[in-house]
């Protein structure tokens, strides 16, 4: 009976030490160490640390790019984020069937979700460019400096590159999602004579829920998370208004040398980042296809 | 019956999403003059010399190379790790297990890029930081949290009868794994193989933090984009944006159905 279990729990030592040594020391410590390090003031790996408090905290709050990356992270969550997953519903009813059409936007959406964020970030930079640009060459150059270059249209510029490489997965999410709803659902909804936006909202939109909850908390991340984009695209140019708060994060890390900075703006996105999808997941708690009465 | 609008929805979209990309791919058989005159001018007869410049001149053949590298060893070591830890928390039940699990895979909600500052530093004290060692260590840590959840939805749905079966049949622990358990979990393995593969090929984040002399395809690529402004060497920055495309979308075309089941595993659950 124990060299039973002693083989159980051998086995099983075996199967989550590796993993779990490798997942607590450089994941799970690092994030921890991230709060730590937010009060300190240092760059590099000197040891020459001086404890600064909530220094570091204070010095965002003063600093302009960090709020340019707050409001843009803002436009994301609150504008970009919803016409993304709005635009991504339609095409996804658009995109239902077996007809050839159909077929061929469910193969080709994907494109940009899968290849290099640097290949999409050359991309849109070469649609952008004023001078051998996609949009020149149809007779849009854009303002003076160009779409990316010009204090109003580089971050709506962004925005729209932002959309190109993201649109195509939600799209597929929520195609997945309506071939999980059962045709006699539809045809049941279609006797009853509901069509188009009305049956959208009445049927369908509820039996998307949990689909569209997963969505929301996906593209939250997406749009707090993003860095290769903008780093190589704009690295927040022109004047921090394509800014986001990794690239500022980086920023810092690397062309500031501001360690301690870079913990506490870490320490603010996990704030951030763990409040909202909290928040996304209240709100879509309630399961509306689930009975009302108690 | 499909409305004339949900069509030109569906062209419109279609071009939006293919045009980008094969104007990428006929700007790489581009001379640097025919990409300054025009975005439409004629890739044919094309000029495969980009490639070689980008390959060699450039230095992305060895970015290739770091990258496939880098991406094959992760996988060697993911894989098993990942399966282990994966069918240890969900066949097994101990107490924590389930605690363990949802700490593994609360990774999933936060950039890795939150952890840089200390995940340098301690890569740096040890002498790991730009060795392809510590990268691909990072790598395997940081692919752990969705491997694990993927891979305990496929081994918590295998039948009990099954392990009961094999055991009552004299299969030891490692025996029911490895030769009852990971064969059902087979469509699961594909899964995370594939994600794993097209995440860790494109990786940028870690890569641009850890290595500094070394350089994956996307870092150099990246380089050289903030560079060309000043080179103008087009032709064969667009080639390297091939170079980095195209293992990708060949995949693809392969494996549709396995990507697109792939990229969903992660989402919906």
């Amino acid at each position: 009976m124990v060299s039973k279990n002693l083989k159980r729990n051998g086995f099983l030592l075996a199967c989550l030490l590796p993993g779990l040594i490798l997942y607590c020391s450089l994941v799970l410590v690092p994030f921890a160490r991230t709060i730590e390090l937010s009060g300190y003031r240092f760059s590099g790996v000197s040891t020459n640390r001086k404890f600064v408090g909530f220094d570091n905290f204070g010095k965002l709050w003063e600093s302009e790019p960090f709020w340019w990356a707050i409001r843009n992270g803002v436009i994301m969550l609150l504008v970009v984020g919803p016409v993304i997953l709005g635009l991504s519903m339609l095409l996804a009813h658009a995109a239902q069937g077996t007809s050839r059409l159909s077929r061929l936007m469910r193969t080709v959406y994907l494109f940009p979700n899968l290849i290099s964020l640097v290949a999409a970030a050359l991309i849109w930079r070469n649609i952008y460019n004023p001078s051998v640009g996609l949009l020149r060459g149809i007779g849009l150059p854009g303002p003076q400096n160009g779409w990316l270059g010009d204090l109003d249209t580089a971050f709506p510029a962004f925005s729209v590159a932002f959309a190109w490489v993201t649109l195509g997965f939600y799209t597929m999410l929520f195609s997945a999602g309506l071939a999980g709803i059962p045709a006699e659902v539809h045809e049941a909804s279609e006797l009853e004579g509901a069509h188009g936006l009305r049956k959208y909202l009445l049927i369908t939109r509820p039996l998307l829920w949990s689909v569209r909850r997963v969505a929301s908390v996906h593209i939250t991340i997406a749009a707090l998370g993003v860095f290769a984009l903008v780093n190589v695209m704009t690295d927040g140019e022109p004047s921090g208004r394509t800014q986001s708060l990794l690239n500022y994060l980086y920023r810092m890390m690397t062309i500031e040398g501001e360690f301690g900075k870079a913990a506490a703006l870490g320490v603010v996105m996990m704030v951030i980042t763990s409040v909202t999808s909290l928040m996304l997941w209240m709100l879509f708690r309630r399961d509306p296809t689930a009975r009302r009465s108690a | 019956m499909k409305s004339l609008i949900a069509k030109l929805g569906m062209v419109f979209f279609a071009l939006v999403v293919v045009l980008p990309v094969a104007w990428v791919f006929a700007s790489s058989l581009k001379t640097n003059q025919q990409i300054i005159d025009s975005p439409f001018t004629n890739p044919i007869p094309p000029h495969f010399e980009n490639f070689g410049k980008a390959w060699v001149a450039q230095d992305l053949g060895s970015g290739f190379i770091l990258s496939l590298v880098v991406t094959l060893l992760t996988l060697v070591f993911l894989i098993p790790i990942g399966s282990m830890m994966a069918y240890a928390l969900t066949r097994y039940k101990f107490k924590g297990s389930g605690f363990i699990l949802s700490v593994v895979t609360l990774g999933m909600l936060f950039p890795n890029l939150l952890a840089a500052v200390p995940l340098f530093i301690m890569m740096a004290k040890v002498g790991w930081d730009d060795t392809i060692f510590g990268l691909v260590l990072a790598y395997v840590a940081y692919s752990i949290p969705f491997t694990v959840f993927v891979l305990s939805g496929f081994f918590s749905a295998l039948p009990e009868e099954l392990a009961e079966a094999a055991t009552i049949d004299g299969a030891g622990h490692w025996g029911l794994f490895l030769k009852v358990m990971m064969p059902l979990a087979k469509p699961g393995i594909w899964v995370v193989v594939i994600f794993n593969s097209i995440g860790l090929w494109n990786e940028y984040n870690l890569a641009k933090i850890l290595l500094l002399r070394h350089k994956t395809l996307p870092v150099g690529l990246a380089d050289l984009i903030s560079q060309q402004q000043y080179a103008g060497e087009w032709g064969s920055l667009f080639a390297g944006a091939v170079l980095v495309m195209l293992p990708i979308l060949t995949m693809y075309m392969i494996l549709k159905d396995k990507v697109q089941q792939a990229m969903l595993a992660g989402a919906i659950k």
